[in-house]
């Protein structure tokens, strides 16, 4: 054991882009760190878990940038690269100021399993929250099953759709029960409810998942019924590909969750800086509206209004534009082209029109199905 | 809008390959690419649009450059040398190179690239000052290359992602483009003349039922009629409150009989659709008025239909009532019938969604629509005309208000499901 570390607290710096994870192949660890003095020499002191010294990186900078990158290897010539021996490790910083040195202790930097599968794969799930509306060729059911067909061309799908004779005991997520407050004589219990959302974490953890479509209600810290915390707590990897359709989704902590980290969008330099493959969170700033209210009955079923085509539509056209089958453009053309194309839904504000709230973190050029294999990073 | 779906046949993919290759051609000609001129032979893949409403598809040849044909254009170009198209982290080394183009020349090459295909300033926006984003740095070298973005000022969103924008990769070293993408409406070109037609899989949208919901059950004729005489003078006191422009006392001879439902369910109570002879429609439900729209409301609804979406010249005319005139008009509606006593989130501010410009022409409405805590669906909304000031619809959500439910009358007439 090493002797104790003394701390001083210093808000002469910070890390405005911290990764928490190290690079994915086990290769290297990266610090960008910036201080408020310029022109001086710095020193990163790395230890592991249990408060060993393993490492001392040092330099000088001219601007208050501090790049520093460890290659995992101590002291000793011992390479720390593997993740159930070394989960994780802790740095101090110090700035040799001219008022004096400067220290602070980073966040900690976490080593992930090397565990890409060899293609990774989709979970689809959605909220059984539109069941009482009216929608053009029942495409709000359609849109999310083109995901879910696109996705097997791309490394197939995680999810569990109870047809007659099949169980859903262990629950289900395709669709998850929703306990409708409007509709109280349509019971969903709460152990029904406890059971889809074990169901959807055990998928949402499973390693071979990477990639994620959700269509339901949500907010800052929640998709559906489950929190931010609770999926940040199961799932242990690191996804490609995350789109949450649901109120409030790019306003919280779900894009740390998938390991994601947003806000900011980045070109292929800084993944290749942090040794992690790229990766696109998309969410919705603020709430999102997906149908029309008013009084409609066919033929003696009360509905509660319609969903507008435009709404489905969008995932039409993203998948249309983002297939590289088909036009094979990056999310985010892919995304804009798509809500581009859709007409105005009369009666709605400008910002309520599909995609109009989605907001991107991550890397703009994701392509359907690039990173997703294992060979494809390093 | 809505696509059919078209069955992709070789004869048709060949037809729309040979209908786009002189586009690409072309394109490659304008922009000075590097490559042979682009021939069918050259062609490594094709991937042809399914949808009938984009004629196109995705060419890759046989040296990796890929051209993607939409809206009677190329609008997306990409070499093996672009940067912000590149999938293999590994050879992001082979673009490190000196920074030879400033930045200035680099927005030139762009601009005189896109009018070189033909695209005017005003198309895309080209006479506004582009965000560059400068050769990026990366392992201390630098990625010889900047991308040019024009963004159409119209179309920010809440989200942050411009709907319009061309982008244009450039290389810094040499100043050959090696991305060019074009994100619009705007400069949509006419589609190329396709004379195969191939079997459609699946045609335009039909509007059906989600899911299951609630079957609600006929109640007899006898108690339907006895049932609408009691309601008539909440339906005439609904249209005096809310100030609709109906002459009142409304009797049974007003009523469109051949259209009139009424159904019953046990949680539901009962629920009647009513339509007057004047195509004015009115829904009751929870015992009252829960929807009014008027025969020329956006809103209106058909008999036993959903909501279809109808023609937008439908509703164009002057703007000659300001936004302040109809909320008024709303407000003073929902206050003569109580409902801000009984759903306080009727006393704020609705969110307006003022009249649209379509073209040169406004389509004349204004809606206001109260959402709840998550959005999903209205608590209430109103329409008003933008010329003439009157209320053309009105919906008070009672499923989302369960407040507001009141006792219908009393029928001294048994239900009689049998007699229908």
């Amino acid at each position: 054991m090493s002797d104790p570390v003394t701390i001083t607290v210093s808000n002469a710096i910070y890390y405005p882009q911290w990764e928490e994870a190290v690079g994915e192949a086990a290769t290297n660890a990266t610090f960008f760190l910036k201080t408020v003095f310029a022109d001086v020499d710095w020193q990163i002191d790395i230890y592991d878990a249990n408060s060993n010294f393993l490492q001392r990186l040092t330099g000088h900078t001219d601007d208050g940038l501090i790049e520093a990158d460890w290659n995992l290897i101590d002291t000793n010539s011992v390479a720390h690269t593997n993740a159930d021996v070394d989960a994780e490790f802790n740095a101090f910083v110090t700035v040799e100021a001219l008022a004096g040195p400067a220290t602070k202790k980073t966040p900690k930097q976490k080593q992930l399993k090397n565990d890409w599968p060899a293609h990774g794969m989709w979970t689809i799930a959605y909220l059984d929250y539109f069941k009482h509306f009216y929608s053009d060729n029942n495409d709000m059911q359609g849109h999310i099953n083109t995901f879910a067909i696109t996705a097997a061309k791309y490394g197939g799908y995680l999810l569990w759709y109870p047809q007659p004779g099949d169980t859903n005991d262990i629950g289900q997520t395709y669709p998850l029960r929703y306990a409708n407050p409007k509709y109280t004589n349509e019971v969903v219990t709460t152990a029904q409810i406890l059971k889809d959302n074990a169901l959807l974490k055990s998928m949402l953890a499973d390693t071979n998942s990477r990639n994620f479509f959700y269509r339901g209600h949500g907010g800052a810290q929640q998709i559906g019924y489950v929190s931010a915390n609770e999926l940040a707590k199961v799932i242990k990897h690191r996804y490609r590909f995350v789109l949450l359709q649901a109120c409030n989704t790019a306003d919280g902590d779900l894009d740390k969750a998938f390991q994601i980290n947003g806000p900011g969008e980045y070109d292929l330099s800084y993944y290749q800086k942090h040794g992690h493959r790229p990766a696109t969170f998309l969410g919705n700033h603020g709430l999102s509206a997906f149908a029309r209210g008013g009084a409609e009955v066919i033929n003696g079923v009360p509905y509660d209004g319609r969903i507008p085509w435009q709404v489905p539509y969008l995932y039409y056209n993203f998948l249309f534009y983002w297939d590289a089958d088909l036009m094979g453009w990056d999310v985010y053309f892919a995304m804009a082209q798509a809500s581009l194309d859709l007409p105005a839904i009369t009666g709605w504000s400008y910002e309520d029109h599909p995609g109009r709230r989605l907001r991107l973190f991550g890397y703009p050029y994701l392509h359907i199905d690039e990173f997703n294999h294992q060979a494809d990073w390093p | 809008m809505p696509f059919e779906l078209l069955q992709i046949t070789a004869q048709y993919s060949n037809a729309v390959l040979v209908a786009i290759m002189p586009y690409v051609s072309d394109f490659a000609k304008k922009l000075e690419l590097p490559i042979p001129p682009p021939t069918i032979a050259q062609v490594a893949r094709f991937g042809c649009s399914p949808r009938a409403d984009h004629v196109g598809g995705r060419i890759i040849l046989t040296n990796g450059h890929s051209f993607t044909f939409d809206g009677g254009a190329v609008v997306l170009y990409r070499s093996p040398q672009s940067y912000y198209s590149l999938q293999e982290p590994e050879r992001v080394s082979e673009f490190y190179g000196p920074v030879k183009v400033k930045k200035a020349k680099a927005i030139q090459i762009a601009h005189q690239a896109l009018s070189k295909l033909g695209y005017t300033d005003d198309e895309l926006y080209l006479d506004r000052t582009p965000k560059v984003k400068p050769p990026p740095r990366s392992q201390g070298k630098r990625v010889a290359r900047y991308l040019i973005e024009w963004i159409d000022p119209e179309s920010a969103t809440l989200g942050g992602m411009p709907l319009g924008r061309v982008s244009v990769e450039v290389d810094a070293s040499t100043g050959q483009i090696h991305m060019l993408g074009i994100q619009t409406k705007k400069a949509q070109r006419p589609n190329p003349k396709i004379d195969v037609h191939p079997p459609v899989i699946s045609g335009p949208p039909k509007s059906q039922s989600v899911g299951g919901g609630i079957q609600m059950h006929h109640v007899g004729k006898a108690y339907e009629h006895a049932f609408l005489t009691a309601i008539l003078p909440q339906v005439s006191d609904f249209i005096a409150k809310a100030g609709v422009d109906i002459k009142t006392p409304i009797v049974t001879n007003d009523v469109d009989m051949p259209h009139y439902e009424c159904w019953w369910e046990k949680n539901e109570g009962t629920l009647v659709v009513l339509y007057l002879k004047t195509g004015d429609r009115f829904v009751y439900r929870h015992g009252q008025v829960i929807e009014f729209d008027a025969a020329d409301a956006e809103r209106w609804v058909a008999p036993n239909s959903p909501h279809e979406d109808k023609p937008p010249e439908k509703f164009y005319g002057p703007v000659k009532v300001s936004e302040k005139e109809a909320l008024a008009v709303v407000m003073k509606a929902i206050k003569q019938l109580d409902y801000p006593t009984q759903i306080p989130a009727l006393k704020k501010r609705p969110e307006i969604v003022p009249p649209r410009k379509d073209g040169t022409n406004y389509f004349a409405r204004y809606y206001f629509n109260w959402w709840p805590a998550d959005k999903g669906i209205q608590i209430a909304v109103a329409e008003v005309d933008a010329t003439t000031g009157k209320l053309k619809s009105l919906y008070i959500n009672d499923r989302a208000n369960p407040q507001i439910w009141r006792s219908p009358p009393k029928i001294d007439v048994p239900m009689n499901p049998a007699t229908n």
